[in-house]
């Protein structure tokens, strides 16, 4: 009977946790090498949301850039994004010629293998970190079929 | 004398022949080419604008092939991506066929991008390309004039912003005029055989 109360406290607890802040899954995150020259770079990952609310980033920042800001490429144009939608159940992925985070203002040149911080801030006001590895992407400019299945197989999620 | 106009007559003959061949190839030359759309008629012209090693214009490479980009080195995504695979189709190319093709990066921020910053940066890609940048007016009426939609910031708060962009790789004949427009989903593969069909 004690244990009956606890366990349902514990259920309630976490549910009220889980509706509490968003958290989506970070999958095969990683950030473009720079040529030396630029202080730019943009990171990619696919962002899925286990939750049953959409969740919606509303800033990104990371230790090692400036600042940082989401973009997104439309009809052949550039564009930064106020906010990036992930929705209940669904995926979004950030990838080349699509959407990314773009890091602004390197403090230090990026080595193909660092690891970086980066962390997203949600519209309910809680916050995610996740790390991304730094790659250098000239050998696959093959274009974005071949990222795609990089990606793939770097990610472990697959729909069944 | 009978026999010197009949030679006459021989050579001339020979010479409308010969004419007549030479205007097949030309013609045949001239279909081998993939056609132009309208649009891409309407616009291009000869440019000229700083690299760290002088002046270049766009018709200085007449007789080759340039894929020709507009961008910043500031740009975390699609410069990066556009480099890249310019260089990739370029190293796909035979030798003989790479000697006429050249990557050309013109810059559309002169307030961050030096020329010598311009050839440290397209060097990163491939060796050959060149990076040019000019007046904030000059790249104004080549942008006008190529098509290209881009915006920069007129007082950005800090050396940190972004510049958006059109985001096409325009393929420029071997006469100096744009014939096509690779965008960032075009495979590699179509690029390379619109290469191929404009190679003089």
């Amino acid at each position: 009977m004690k244990k009956t109360v606890w366990m349902t406290m514990l259920a309630i607890s976490l549910l009220a946790t889980g509706a509490q802040a968003a958290e989506l899954h970070v999958q095969g995150a990683w950030v473009r090498l720079p040529p030396p020259v630029s202080d730019t770079a943009a990171a990619y990952a696919l962002f899925g949301n286990p939750g049953k609310q959409d969740v919606r980033i509303t800033g990104v920042s990371a230790d090692v850039a400036a600042s940082a800001m989401l973009h997104s490429m439309a009809g052949g144009r550039m564009e930064t994004l106020k906010h990036a939608d992930v929705p209940a159940g669904g995926r979004v992925r950030f990838a080349p010629g699509g959407m990314h985070i773009m890091l602004m203002g390197l403090k230090h040149p990026l080595t193909a293998g660092d690891t970086i911080r980066i962390d997203l801030r949600y519209a309910d006001g809680s916050h995610q970190g996740f790390d991304a590895v730094v790659r250098d992407a000239r050998s696959d400019a093959g274009g974005m079929e071949h990222m795609g299945d990089m990606h793939d197989m770097g990610g472990m999620e697959h729909p069944h | 004398m009978r026999g010197s106009k009949r030679l006459r007559r021989r050579v001339g003959v020979a010479l409308v022949l010969l004419a007549a061949a030479s205007a097949a190839i030309w013609a045949h030359g001239r279909r081998a080419h993939p056609p132009v759309p309208g649009y891409m008629q309407r616009l291009g012209g000869d440019f000229a604008l700083d690299s760290a090693d002088g002046v270049v214009r766009l018709s200085g490479f007449r007789g080759d092939l340039v894929l020709l980009y507009f961008g910043y080195t500031h740009c975390p995504d699609a410069c990066p991506m556009a480099l890249g695979r310019m260089a990739a189709v370029i190293r796909s190319l035979s030798p003989d066929e790479r000697r006429h093709v050249h990557g050309l990066f013109v810059s559309l921020d002169p307030r961050r991008d030096t020329p010598e910053i311009l050839k440290k940066y397209v060097r990163f890609y491939d060796p050959s390309f060149v990076g040019v940048t000019g007046s904030p007016e000059a790249l104004k009426g080549i942008a006008a004039r190529w098509r290209i939609s881009y915006s920069l910031p007129e007082h950005p708060k800090d050396m940190n912003y972004a510049v958006e962009h059109s985001t096409f790789i325009y393929l420029i004949d071997a006469e100096g005029r744009p014939v096509t427009l690779f965008g960032d989903d075009t495979p590699l593969a179509t690029m390379r055989q619109d290469i191929e069909a404009w190679l003089p």
